[in-house]
Parts: C-alpha cells; sequence; structure tokens
C-alpha cells in the first residue's frame, strides 16, 4: 500500500507551472528522499502534499485526498519538519513541543494529561525530555532541529514530510540527527518523504531516491541507479564524480583548477 | 544519556499565586477607586458602608443619603466601567499582537480609534451629544464608526491579499485610520465652539454616568473576554508563522478572523464610553509577558486582571491630581505607563 500517492499533481504560481504532471507513490514504512537541483519545485511539491499551496491533480495520503480532509484530519496524517522552522519569541520548549498535539483538541480546549503523555515519551526518545523548560530560541542549532522533530512526531502521523530538515547543521549533527529519524521512523514503521541537498546523504539515508527537475520526477528508483555521475551531471549541470561505496554511492565535485595545478607541479 | 526525568513537564499556564496577586490587585485598586473622589467623604465611614453591604454582617456608617448615593451611583460604577475598559484595551492588545506577530500591535490598529472618533465627533458637532436629550448619542456614534472602519480595514485588507493577509491588513488600518483622522480633525476644526468637548473624546474619558453604561456595556466585555480566554492557547500556535501553523491542523483564517472580530467588537463598546484611551493595550500585555512569560495563556487572563486594576488606578489619578479638574485618563496612561514600561524592560532585559 502507498503511504503517499500523487497522480498529475500540477502547481502553478501566477501561471507559471512549478510542478506538472507529476506522479509519486511511496510506499507505507518506506523513506524516499527528494534531490534535484535549486528552482526544481522540491519545496513546492512538499507543500502542495501537505495542501499548503493550491494545485490540481490528486495527492493521497494514507488512501485519503488531501483536499477533501479538513485541517486537523490532515495533521493526524502526515506531519511536516520545515526547511528554516519560525521560532516564535520566548517559547518554552515543551509549548512549542505541545503544538504537535492542536490537531486534537476541539477549538477552544485544552491539552489532555494523554497529549502531555505523547508529548514527554516523544522528548524522552529523542533524548531531549531535559530541554523542556529552556526557551526555543535560545537553544543551539542541533537542540533547536530536535525539538522542531519533536513537535512534528508529536503528531502522531503515520507520514513524515522533511524539507532540507539538516541544512544548518554541521556534519556531526546532520549525522546524528538524520540517525535519530532514520531509527524513529524504523521503529515505528513511518513513511518518510524527504527533501534533501546532500546527495551523499541523499543515498544514504532513504530506500528510494527520486530526482525532480523542472517540475517533473526525471528518475526514480535504489541510490545506485539514481546517483550516477551521469544523471546528476546531466540534471544539475555541473560536473561530479561518483564514488561507489557500500553504505551508498558517494558524490564528490569534480577536479577544479587549484587540483589541476598542484598534480602538475608533482 | 543525558535524561532528566526529574523535571515535571507542563506546559505554560497561570500559577495560581499569580491569580490571587492579580485579583488583590483588583480588589485594592477597587477599594482606592470607591475610597478616594474630589467629594470628602470619610473613609472609615464608606469602609463601614461596605461592610454593611457585607451578607449577615449589620453595621451602621453613618453615612447621609448624599454620600451613599455617591459611593454607589458615582464612583462604584465608575469603578466597575474602568475595570472593563481596561481589561478588554489589554486584553484586545494582547490578542492584536499575537494575531498579526507583531508587538507594536495595539486595539487602534485596524482603525478603530479613528472610527470612534469621527462617529463621536459628529454626534458631538452636531449638537446631540450635549446631554440635554434623553440618551447619549455619542457613545452610539463612536460606536458605529469603529465598527465601520474595522469591517472597511477588513475588506480593503482581505481584498489586497497578495503581500501576504496580515501584512496588508495592517497597511489597510494604516489607510482607514488616517482617512478617519482627516475627516474627523476637518470636522472638528470646523466646530471649534465643540472642541473641547471632542477633545477629551480623543484623549479619553471615563464619564460618570451611574449603572446604565456599565449594563449595556457588560455584556459585549463579558463575552468577546470569554472567547479571548478560550482561543488563548491556539494564539500560541499562530507564534510558528501561518504554513507551519496550518500543517499542525490549525484553521488559521478561522482563527484570525475570530479573535480580529471580538477584539475589534469589543475595543468598539469600550472606547465608545471610555473614549481613546491609548498606550494601555500595548503597555499592559508586554509587561506582563516581560514579568510571567511569553504564552499567550499566560500574558490573557493576567492582562485582564492588570489592565483592569491598572486603569482604576489612572482613572483615579485622572480625578484626584488637578481636582477639581479632571485630566485626561488617555493622558495620566500614558504619564504613569510609559515610565512604568521603560522600567520593566530595562530590569527584565539585564536579569535575562
Amino acid at each position: 500500500m502507498n503511504s503517499i500517492c500523487c497522480r498529475d499533481l500540477k502547481v502553478a504560481y501566477n501561471g507559471t507551472d512549478v510542478i506538472s504532471n507529476l506522479n509519486l507513490e511511496v510506499p507505507s514504512g518506506t523513506w524516499t528522499t527528494v534531490i534535484g537541483p535549486n528552482g526544481a519545485g522540491k519545496s513546492s511539491l512538499m507543500h502542495a502534499i501537505l495542501g499548503l499551496v493550491p494545485s490540481t491533480g490528486s495527492v493521497e495520503i494514507s488512501g485519503y485526498e488531501v483536499s477533501d480532509l479538513p485541517l486537523s484530519d490532515l495533521a493526524k496524517n502526515v506531519a511536516f519538519v520545515p526547511q528554516e522552522p519560525v521560532i516564535p519569541d520566548g517559547m518554552k520548549v515543551f509549548d512549542y513541543v505541545l503544538l504537535g498535539r492542536i490537531h486534537n483538541l476541539g477549538f477552544f480546549a485544552a491539552e489532555s494529561s494523554i497529549d502531555i503523555d505523547i508529548a514527554e515519551d516523544i522528548l524522552k526518545k529523542l533524548d531531549a525530555h531535559h530541554l523542556i523548560d529552556r526557551v526555543v530560541d535560545t537553544l543551539s542549532g542541533g537542540e533547536r532541529q530536535r525539538i522542531v522533530l519533536a513537535r512534528a512526531l508529536t503528531q502522531k502521523s503515520p507520514v513524515l514530510i522533511l524539507d532540507e530538515p539538516t541544512t544548518a547543521l554541521d556534519i556531526s549533527h546532520q549525522n546524528e540527527f538524520l540517525n535519530l529519524i532514520d531509527e524513529f521512523c524504523i521503529k515505528e514503521n513511518l513513511t518518510v518523504l524527504a527533501v534533501m541537498h546532500d546527495l551523499t546523504s541523499a543515498g544514504r539515508y532513504g530506500d528510494r531516491v527520486a530526482l525532480l527537475s523542472k517540475g517533473r520526477i526525471e528518475v526514480e528508483g535504489a541510490a545506485e541507479e539514481v546517483i550516477t555521475s551521469k544523471i546528476i551531471n546531466k540534471y544539475f549541470n555541473t560536473k561530479v564524480t561518483v564514488i561507489k561505496d557500500e553504505g551508498g554511492p558517494v558524490v564528490v565535485p569534480s577536479t577544479n583548477s587549484r587540483i589541476r595545478r598542484r598534480k602538475n607541479e608533482k | 544519556m543525558r535524561q532528566d526525568n526529574s523535571l515535571k513537564a507542563t506546559s505554560s499556564y497561570v500559577r495560581a499565586s499569580w491569580l490571587v496577586v492579580g485579583i488583590l490587585a483588583v480588589i485594592i485598586s477597587g477599594m482606592a477607586g470607591i475610597l478616594f473622589g474630589p467629594s470628602n467623604v470619610d473613609s472609615m465611614s464608606i469602609l463601614k458602608e461596605l461592610i454593611d453591604h457585607l451578607p449577615i454582617v449589620e453595621m451602621d456608617s453613618g453615612l447621609s443619603d448624599r454620600h451613599q448615593a455617591i459611593i454607589w451611583q458615582i464612583r462604584l460604577p465608575r469603578v466597575v466601567l474602568g475595570f472593563l475598559v481596561g481589561a478588554m484595551l489589554s486584553a484586545a492588545g494582547g490578542t492584536y499582537q499575537g494575531v498579526f506577530r507583531n508587538p507594536l500591535a495595539d486595539p487602534y490598529v485596524l482603525g478603530v480609534a479613528a472610527g470612534a472618533g469621527f462617529g463621536a465627533t459628529l454626534a458631538i458637532v452636531s449638537g446631540f451629544g450635549d446631554g440635554s436629550g434623553f440618551f447619549d448619542p455619542v457613545p452610539l456614534a463612536a460606536f458605529a464608526g469603529a465598527l465601520l472602519a474595522v469591517v472597511l480595514t477588513y475588506s480593503i485588507g482581505a481584498a489586497g491579499g497578495r503581500l501576504g493577509s496580515v501584512t496588508s491588513l495592517v497597511l489597510a488600518g494604516v489607510a482607514v485610520a488616517s482617512f478617519f483622522t482627516a475627516i474627523q480633525t476637518f470636522v472638528q476644526q470646523k466646530n471649534t465652539e465643540t472642541i473641547r468637548q471632542v477633545y477629551f473624546f480623543i484623549l479619553g474619558q471615563l464619564r460618570i454616568a451611574g449603572w446604565d453604561v456599565v449594563i449595556l456595556l457588560l455584556p459585549y466585555v463579558v463575552v468577546c473576554l470569554l472567547v479571548i480566554l478560550l482561543i488563548r492557547r491556539r494564539l500560541d500556535a499562530l507564534g510558528v508563522g501561518e504554513k507551519e501553523a496550518t500543517s499542525l491542523g490549525l484553521n488559521v483564517k478561522r482563527l484570525r478572523v475570530i479573535s480580529v472580530l471580538v477584539s475589534s467588537l469589543g475595543t468598539a463598546a469600550v472606547v465608545s464610553v471610555s473614549g481613546l484611551i491609548g498606550f494601555v493595550g500595548i503597555i499592559v500585555p508586554h509587561t506582563i509577558r516581560l514579568i510571567f512569560g511569553f504564552s499567550y495563556r499566560v500574558i490573557l487572563p493576567l492582562s485582564i486582571l492588570f489592565g483592569g486594576a491598572f486603569l482604576v488606578l489612572a482613572d483615579l489619578a485622572s480625578r484626584m491630581l488637578l481636582q477639581p479638574v479632571e485630566i485626561p485618563i488617555g493622558v495620566v496612561t500614558a504619564f504613569l505607563g510609559a515610565p512604568f514600561f521603560v522600567m520593566v524592560l530595562r530590569t527584565t532585559r539585564a536579569s535575562r
């Protein structure tokens, strides 16, 4: 069964198509990574799947048509970790994480002890429970991203959408963060659709990789099939070397003039 | 593992002790408002009179009928009116700051003040507002003007949605406010004989009107405050921006419409009787934010208590400082409020 299914999806801004006739399926319990050059429409695709921008065609999440679902039901089915989360001034970590339960509350209601327990449980699983009384905007980049993830997971939805979640992190925090998500999603059998900038990480996390270019999925398959020097060079319009490694393909930028000069000097 | 499970996880909430302090502030300011006033009534006798009105207790205050009337028909309704106005303006200010995610948003941001000023000025210059008639049309005209301004702002702002609805709404408010202020000033200048009355409305004044006004105002304020209290948790969610809040399952548009509607309606109702009292809607919620925390779960309930108490005291000062002349209460709120706010801002920033 597919957790995410897009058919003939189309997103247009001011009459220009940014996503056109896109088809994509993400089977339940798997991780698909979307790669693609800047401006390919990656964020628009994520936003369309989340129902945040108007689109035509069809998007189904866990079998429900997204445009038919009330927002609160949609949030029960899919959670979102944005590229650059907006952090409110002075908000306490626990208040922030509890926002993930808002879809479960009546319009005028307060959180129940069940909601509190869910949020606490997620924070413990992410090893972030000690942060609850801190203020979000005073956290370090790594801690902050963990809290944003905690908020998304507190929604308890079976599908998770990540939009370049590690852009602001250094390599150790990138590793830590992606491993954390990976372990959690395998354990809880979550479905993941993630946009990733770093092609080597993209190949390592994710059962499948989809390459998006000019609003279409051009190539889709296992990491070794998609991340090849031929395909990357063609769609990213650059020169890279792809080295095979047992964890997945490693993408290295091409030889530049400085390296060539060093070689010649030898 | 840095697991510290000794921390008890709770969302931000209004601590019982804060609530007690708030209620004490209301009681103390209310007592002060009843005990002091331009006509010299013996404070001890007033206390006895108040105790006498408690159930069971019997006590002779020895107050004359005239003095009793001053207490029950003039001072007490004025205290209650002050509380309602202060509570409403503060809560509306806090709500607007949350909805627009802008610390400078106040209850007048959508043109409520300018609309009310325009309506009141029209009523005053046309001679209906001289108090000679059976009832006073100035509040009614002010209320109508305020609502007209909000409706205009909202329809203009919603139509020009390209800038993002929040920004266009605020800009529409600026345009509507300048327009109404311009006409209001024009009308005011053409009718110099009533300029003093207009002036008092613009700077705010709690009119001595007995219980009628209070009873008229009460349902608006109670309903609006109740709705504001009920949506306060959701206002916190708006802090993460429209896109993220929507992805969390929040109907942002509906929340925004409800918040703007109740805040504007409540504000329109109170300014129609109090005139345009400035600063309260900015200073009170921000002071509470700085002292008690940034969550609207805390800011809004405490704004109601402390905002109400603050305005009762400001009104007392406006009656007492230059008696028998009353200073416009807007002058007092700015004069007392601004330095206090600066003090709070400095001390909390230093300790953070």
